[in-house]
């Protein structure tokens, strides 16, 4: 008997060493070969060499996967934009993106990042949600990791001086861009229903601060976690919207503001089920704005229905149509069958402005980019504009464009139907659309 | 017309019911706690997304190919995992812990499925909703009309083979006594393929209706597993019938219950509904762990039953 | 890619920190026979008491006003700050907060024993712990004055003072590591001291016996309940220390967080396959299922040329096989457990050759 225990161990023990081995193995074999050349021509005088690794944190599963699809392949076409840019260059070195799978979970945005950082990693793309910011954001400032996020717009990480840059606006300037819609519709008396999360709290707190400054009251906020009833949660908006009426409220005056992200699909589902929900007007968030499933009449009929009944407005922060920009949108369009969402503009140009400043500091070194990050993103004029960042390293763009789902000839999409401009602090609806 | 609210509680007690059933069966007569309970239901969500997306069967023909499917996998999971457990003397824990293992490899699976089937078929197999396939009677979404009659109807057919066949009886033996029965000459290994048939086919059918009300992922059944477990904690494993009304009551409670309790208290309530089943199942346990089981149901039925002059049902289903 | 220091640093402090797991499941699993699927609640006894606690303790210390969970960030900023000029106040954090998750493990752990006073046992306890535990961390997840709702907590960081210094080399960023494995070093010698000492001690028989046979033990005069209660308690303590580690080494703290899939289920795969009541065993399968889940994650995209499916399930598929494996061929683990001897080896050899 113990003849067969010394024989287990020794087996663990060196199953344990064949596997370290055959990972040192994997590991040789996949590393690149050397370059050999000399660098004798003198092109970019720049220290970097190899291949340089950027780590990305995109939701490909879970309620962004549509916006993290989106954004994955405008990371992908900066990669290979930058690396053509570099080859011409006859720079040493190339940009090497690892893109890592957060779920949409703060969780599994730390895991990512962990073994992101395992790997060398200093500097990392996105993640997209505000909660896993929030998740990863201690980790990072503890290992100097740099983080560039397009499109996480909560107004608790506008924090100065820390190692989170995000090349959008964040919501502190969209909460009084929807109110002024949701008012600027007439209607009165809304309730707020949003997802548990740190971007769902933001809003909820920014729209329904604007919205009772310009005169409106807030019915209810309706907090709902990610695992939730669909069913109960419309018959608890029904209940609300019900006792508004009863007590005279008219219900052209009402509304829902909705701030979630794929789960509307769900709550439209649920809602359409009940006249008086789609008989009062619905709008919704950048969370909710281009979802593909809302404008599908032959895939999702009810609740596409839903969307037009309820006229649902969502907004989207607004970027000048660039050459860059159409450039992009064309790319995207080409390989994903459909235009990307707003924010992969942003991801594309962070994928530019980080090589940029790689190049400048010419080594691997997260905090000095991180310090020259504000000017080289200044005097890059790309895909999503002229990238100013305020003090918070947060994007100091305002103005929000307003989409709603229009039905033409049988056909349902998105379309622009007005735009909220932050200088004169009002909404201006185009012809056809004007409440 | 039904309220929107009323029909998913009846959809998802319905789903849940069914669930519980397989999760019974698979512990009354082969000793196994099954914890895969609600991960078949994934498989047959899977199974009907295929057949609805790729062949273009409809929502309800395709229960079939779920039934067929999910028996398949059941009698497969008993053959590579149960039976040779069985074979060794596996105590209760370890069947357990077993079924776990077979849990977190079936959700990876169905995972790297949805992969598949999004990569080459450009079809959406994540949060997706398959409400368009339903059809509507006079506004009545047909998945409560379909999902209700198939749930009673297997629950009369379950009742009349294991009280009126002879294969029936045997499996209802087999729980009561394997070796006896082995004794009396029946071949238990075909008892415990065709009862693992079912385990797997069951819930497989209920979860083709699961994508028309709610979002679906491959690991729904990690919500779901609780619920499942609960019913039958409630139910008692002992009896179908009680694993159905486990269901049931567990399946209003969490929909039915908390929408109504939210109306007073507030709508916080509304993110602990599955904190429902987790109470009643710590409850059964603590007050009485015989479950639904061990009430006094059989001198009500008894009585009931005097006064429509049935025949005496054998007891212990 | 050849795995970097940091990898082999990370690993470590996840081998560290799940020793005091896996070695703590041991004492109660292997040797008690206690089928504990709730111990995921132990760690996040430790770990949610991370994210309530020491944030608020320091903001009262230092004297910062405000609401802590509406402004936690700027308040553990304001904290780490603090923390990272002054040695004495991080170790004394640091040290008070195990201690606390010590009291909070061990008092969940009396709790966790309740369902076995009903005389509840095997698969209705394991599943009755599971479901409390579930419980549990919903609870945490959704009641916003605990550890802030969804949103979770950051938490101070009780080794950023080491970032001053720099030893041997090591880049000053990376000593906060160094801090969280000499910390975790330490709990885990005590942990190990205590558990193999019981289970060399007449204890450790006492509860092997209580495991194969209860009533019989009962019979015997032993206060079963009492022991119960004793081995919950101190497991549960222990592993609420490895919460309390998991939580200061990540910096943040959330409901999701000591899920049961990687603080009860593969902590669980681990002693089976080691061997139940085998501390050997425990240490080889701990170190042998971690190594090889990072060594998943960190070749994940090297696995992707090779595997034809995404490797982010390629952990799953592992776990899931390898429970049914050993479970069917070697439940008795890689290093079966051998039969308690009551006498020397000695004494038996010379009685064996008296007998003739």
């Amino acid at each position: 008997m113990s003849m067969k225990k010394e024989l287990m161990t020794v087996l663990a023990i060196v199953l344990f060493v064949i596997g370290l081995g055959a990972g040192y193995g994997i590991g040789v074999m996949t590393v690149p070969p050397k370059e050999i050349e000399k660098r004798i021509e003198v092109p970019v005088p720049t220290g970097l060499t190899g291949t340089v690794e950027v780590g990305v944190l995109v939701p490909l599963t879970g309620g962004l996967s549509s916006y993290g699809e989106d954004c994955k392949a405008a990371w992908e076409l900066g990669g290979e934009d930058v690396n053509a840019f570099l080859k011409s260059a006859g720079a040493n070195w190339t940009l090497k993106l690892t893109f890592e799978d957060t779920a949409t979970s703060p969780d599994t945005a730390l895991t990512r990042l962990e073994s992101l950082i395992a790997r060398g990693v200093k500097i990392v793309l996105g993640p997209m949600g505000s909660g896993e910011i929030l998740a990863i954001k201690e980790r990072a400032e503890a290992e100097g990791v740099l983080i560039i996020s397009p499109s996480s717009t909560a107004v608790t990480l506008a924090i100065p001086g820390d190692n989170v840059f995000r090349f959008c606006a964040i919501d502190d300037l969209q909460g009084p861009a929807i109110a002024s819609a949701i008012y600027s519709e007439g209607v009165t008396h809304m309730v707020s229903v949003y997802l548990a999360n740190p971007w769902g709290e933001g809003l909820d707190k920014a729209t329904s601060e604007k919205f009772e400054s310009l005169g409106g009251s807030v019915l209810a906020h309706i907090e709902f976690p990610a695992t939730f009833d669909p069913a109960a949660l419309a018959e608890d908006i029904k209940t609300k919207v019900e006792e508004a009426i009863a007590s005279g409220v008219p219900k052209d005056k009402i509304g829902i503001f909705l701030v979630s992200y794929g789960e509307a699909l769900q709550i439209f589902s649920h809602a359409s089920g009940y006249t008086v929900l789609s008989q009062i007007k619905w709008f919704g968030t950048d969370g909710t704005v281009m979802l593909p499933e809302i404008a599908d009449l032959a895939g999702h009929p009810k609740e596409t229905q839903f969307a037009l009944d309820t006229k649902f407005t969502s907004t989207m922060y607004r970027i000048p149509e660039t050459r860059k920009f159409a450039y992009v949108k064309e790319k995207i369009l080409e390989r994903m069958g459909r235009e990307p969402t707003i924010y992969a503009y942003g991801a594309y140009d962070s994928v530019w402005v980080v090589a940029l400043a790689l190049a400048s500091v010419g080594k691997y070194d997260s905090m000095k980019v991180k310090a020259i990050l504000p000017q080289v993103a200044e005097r890059y004029f790309g895909a999503s504009g002229n990238i100013v960042l305020n003090q918070n390293g947060d994007l100091a763009v305002a103005d929000y464009t307003l989409w709603r789902p229009v039905k033409t000839d049988n056909v349902v999409e998105w379309k622009e139907v007005g735009t909220y401009y932050y200088a004169t602090d009002s909404v201006e609806w185009k012809e056809g659309y004007k409440p | 017309m039904i309220p929107p609210l009323f029909s998913s509680a009846v959809v998802f007690a319905n789903i849940i019911a069914l669930m519980a059933i397989a999760c019974t069966l698979a512990l009354t007569r082969t000793n196994v706690p099954n914890f895969t309970a609600a991960t078949f239901g994934t498989i047959g969500i899977y199974i009907s997304l295929t057949f609805i997306k790729l062949f273009g069967v409809g929502l309800y023909p395709s229960l079939f190919f779920c039934f067929c499917g999910g028996g398949i996998v059941g009698v497969v999971a008993y053959y590579l995992v149960v039976r040779p457990l069985r074979k060794r003397g596996a105590t209760r824990e370890e069947l357990m812990i077993a079924t776990l293992g077979l849990d977190i490899f079936l959700i990876a699976l169905l995972n790297i499925y949805a992969d598949y089937l999004t990569l080459t078929f450009k079809i959406r197999t994540r949060e997706f909703m398959l409400r368009a396939y339903d059809f509507d009677v006079g506004g009545v979404d047909g998945v409560f009309i379909v999902s209700t009659t198939i749930f009673f109807a297997v629950l009369v057919a379950l009742h009349l083979i294991f009280t009126k066949t002879r294969i029936g009886i045997a499996m209802k033996a087999l729980g009561e006594d394997p070796s006896l029965t082995e004794c009396q000459g029946v071949n238990t290994e075909t008892l415990c393929t065709l009862t693992w048939f079912l385990v797997g086919a069951l819930p497989a059918t209920a979860g083709g209706f699961y994508p028309v009300y709610w979002i679906s992922n491959p690991s729904v059944s990690l919500f779901l597993v609780v619920s499942v477990f609960a019913s039958c904690v409630l139910g008692g494993f002992a009896t179908i019938y009680d694993a159905a009304a486990g269901g049931y009551i567990i399946g209003l409670a969490q929909t039915l219950l908390i929408s109504y309790m939210s109306k007073f208290f507030g709508s916080w309530i509304l993110s602990y509904g599955f904190f429902v089943a987790l109470l009643v199942m710590i409850i059964t346990v603590f007050l009485f762990p015989q479950g639904l089981y061990g009430l006094p149901w059989n001198e009500t039925v008894k009585k009931v039953r005097k006064i429509f002059r049935f025949r005496e049902k054998p007891r212990g289903i | 890619m050849i795995p970097g220091i940091e990898f082999f640093v990370t690993l470590i402090v996840y081998i560290l920190i799940f020793l005091i797991v896996t070695i703590s499941y041991n004492m109660a699993y292997g040797y008690t026979g206690i089928p504990d699927f709730g111990r995921a609640m132990a760690a996040g006894a430790g770990g949610f008491l991370c994210g309530y606690l020491p944030g608020r303790l320091m903001a009262y210390v230092l004297g910062i006003q405000g609401d802590y969970l509406e402004n936690s960030i700027s308040i553990v900023d304001t904290t780490n700050a603090f923390l990272k000029g002054s040695p004495l106040m991080s170790i004394a954090l640091l040290a008070l907060t195990l201690f606390l998750a010590a009291l909070a493990g061990g008092a969940l752990g009396l709790l966790a024993s309740l369902p076995m006073f009903r005389g509840i046992r095997l698969f209705y306890l394991g599943v009755t712990l599971l479901a409390i535990q579930i419980g549990f961390n919903t609870i945490f997840y959704y009641w916003r004055p605990l550890i802030g709702g969804p949103l979770g907590v950051t938490v101070p960081d009780p080794f950023r003072w080491l970032t001053n210094y720099s030893l041997f080399g090591i880049p000053s960023s990376s000593m906060r590591l160094v801090g969280v494995i000499i910390t975790s070093g330490v709990v885990l010698l005590i942990v190990s001291y205590y558990c193999i000492s019981v289970s060399r001690s007449p204890l450790g028989r006492l509860l092997k016996a209580l495991r194969d046979d209860e009533k019989g033990t009962e019979t015997l005069g032993r206060d079963v309940r009492k022991l119960y209660i004793e081995v919950m308690a101190v497991s549960y303590a222990f592993t609420g220390m490895a919460g309390a580690l998991f939580a200061y080494y990540g910096g943040y703290v959330v409901g999701l967080h000591f899920d049961k899939v990687s603080w009860t289920f593969w902590p669980v795969a681990m002693v089976i396959l080691g061997g139940l009541a085998n501390y050997k065993g425990t240490i080889i399968g701990t170190v042998s299922f971690l190594t090889l889940r990072r060594l998943i994650l960190f070749y994940k995209t090297e696995l992707e040329f090779i595997l034809p499916f995404s490797p982010v399930w390629l952990e799953d598929l592992v776990l899931g096989v390898i429970l049914m494996l050993v479970l069917i061929y070697r439940p008795r683990g890689l290093f079966p457990e051998k039969p308690e001897l009551t006498l020397s080896k000695e004494n038996i050899r010379k009685i064996k050759e008296e007998e003739g």
